[in-house]
């Protein structure tokens, strides 16, 4: 049992890590309270549990919590506008209705976060990749495609 | 096909749970080999993609966890004076993906961008893939994989085809770290190609790598080799041997795309396909490689 301490959504957070395989998922919603990353598959393959982790698209249902110590990570909390607004993605996810039950859709933004971060003006085709780890058993996926391509042509758009 | 069973003997009595497992995080290799050489109870851990991903659903799992995450030494990929390229065990694919890897050997590269998904290939490293003999296999061993294993004893080196013993367990001790994996530069022509259940994220079903070295038009050193979630990866000689010596034309590679199907053993059921499944695409997959390596076509997206 020891304490972890992260950079997590800029801020500077110290919580519980249980025992040293405690997955990384388990640590943000159990010690930190953060519980946009979600439980699907556990194993890898759904990408619930997506989350930037030093930068990086993770799923943190594979990462151990020790194993980020000292780490920067951000989830779905960090793409709110500091005014409270809604970013350009998740205004585009809203309007064109690409989330149903919702439960993959904090997975999908953190996919769609990391790829238009690394390319701005992606492509279908870029699109499907970056997102070919998650699934959506909801929605038929052509609308978070093209909200995340939304998006990416009105980057700062916004909502309340 | 290696999993918990790697762990069987003689030290079942040791597992436990996921849940009860000590993680020691070394931040060099000397301190890695040195906790696997004191406690005979202690495993490595890598990319975490694949045994504690088992262990987490009820697999055994090591009481004590050696995470190499922290040696830095274990990420670099250099150019050897030899012109081979000497690439890190802990470099993730999504790294072997890039244009390190790219420049040198271009097959690998394609074969690390489309394995996984995103967020895995993030995590799961090259030398994690050879251990559980996954879809880099096919590349590696056609590119002359040498793997480079070191423990408190030295170290060594193993071409990849003799990494599998007649078990098919990997040669890899306990004790020791696979510390790099070196492969050949790539060859003039290539292609790879592979197919799975799902586009991201499943294992391949099949996967081929072909490829050769164009002399004026007619295919040296011609390499053929297959990997499959049914099959242990290998090279194909009774492939590469009808096309060395050779131009290339759509009536070689059907042969070549036969002995590849004659090559594997079509009674092996896994998750992802039947046997006879697996055995058939085994040959279209190794068409499908030829064909592109001699420029003939087939793309990929075309053909899915």
């Amino acid at each position: 049992m020891r304490n972890i301490t992260v950079s997590l959504n800029g801020q500077p957070t110290t919580g519980l890590c249980a025992r040293d395989t405690m997955s990384l998922l388990e640590f943000l919603r159990g010690s930190c309270g953060v519980t946009s990353a979600r439980p699907g598959c556990q194993t890898g393959d759904c990408g619930c549990c997506n989350v930037l982790l030093d930068g990086r698209l993770v799923s943190s249902c594979l990462v151990l919590a020790p194993q980020a110590d000292g780490a920067e990570i951000r989830t779905l909390e960090s793409l709110n506008q500091a005014s409270g607004e809604l970013s350009a993605l998740q205004a585009a996810f809203v309007e064109r209705l690409a989330a149903q039950c919702g439960y993959c859709t904090s997975g999908q933004l953190m996919s769609a976060t990391a790829l238009l971060e690394d390319n701005a003006t992606p492509s279908r085709e870029d699109v499907l990749e970056a997102m070919s780890g998650n699934l959506c058993r909801c929605t038929g996926y052509y609308r978070i495609v093209d909200a995340v391509l939304a998006a990416s042509e009105n980057p700062s758009g916004g909502a309340e | 096909m290696a999993g918990p069973e790697l762990y069987s003997e003689p030290v079942h009595d040791w597992f436990r749970s996921l849940d009860d497992a000590v993680l020691l995080r070394p931040t060099s290799l000397d301190e890695a080999l040195s906790a696997l050489e004191s406690d005979p109870r202690a495993a490595v851990t890598a990319g975490g993609t694949y045994y504690l991903r088992l262990a987490r659903f009820g697999g055994a799992c090591a009481p004590v966890l050696v995470d190499l995450g922290l040696i830095e030494q274990l990420r670099e990929i250099t150019v050897l004076p030899d012109g081979r390229l000497r690439i890190g065990s802990m470099v993730v694919h999504a790294r072997t993906a890039g244009p390190e890897v790219r420049a040198h050997v271009p097959v690998l590269a394609e074969a690390a961008r489309r394995i996984a998904g995103p967020a895995v290939r993030n995590l799961a490293t090259i030398g994690g893939n050879v251990v559980i003999d996954w879809d880099l296999m096919s590349p590696l061993l056609a590119q002359n994989c040498a793997v480079e294993m070191v423990s408190q004893q030295g170290v060594r080196q193993v071409p990849l085809q003799e990494f599998r013993d007649a078990d098919n367990e990997p040669v890899l001790q306990r004790n020791e770290v696979i510390t790099a994996l070196v492969v050949e530069p790539g060859l003039d022509a290539a292609g790879y190609s592979r197919v799975a259940r799902r586009k991201a994220v499943s294992r391949g079903i099949a996967s081929s790598v072909v490829t050769w070295r164009s002399d004026d038009g007619i295919a040296r050193d011609v390499r053929v080799s297959i990997g499959s979630t049914n099959f242990r990866a290998r090279r194909v000689p009774g492939a590469e041997s009808l096309l060395e010596g050779y131009a290339p034309s759509p009536e070689l590679i059907e042969a070549m795309a036969e002995a590849a199907v004659s090559s594997v053993d079509s009674t092996f059921e896994s998750f992802e396909a039947k046997g006879w499944y697996a055995q058939k695409m085994a040959g279209v997959m190794t068409r499908r490689a030829a064909l592109q390596a001699a420029g003939l076509g087939a793309s990929e997206e075309m053909d899915a």
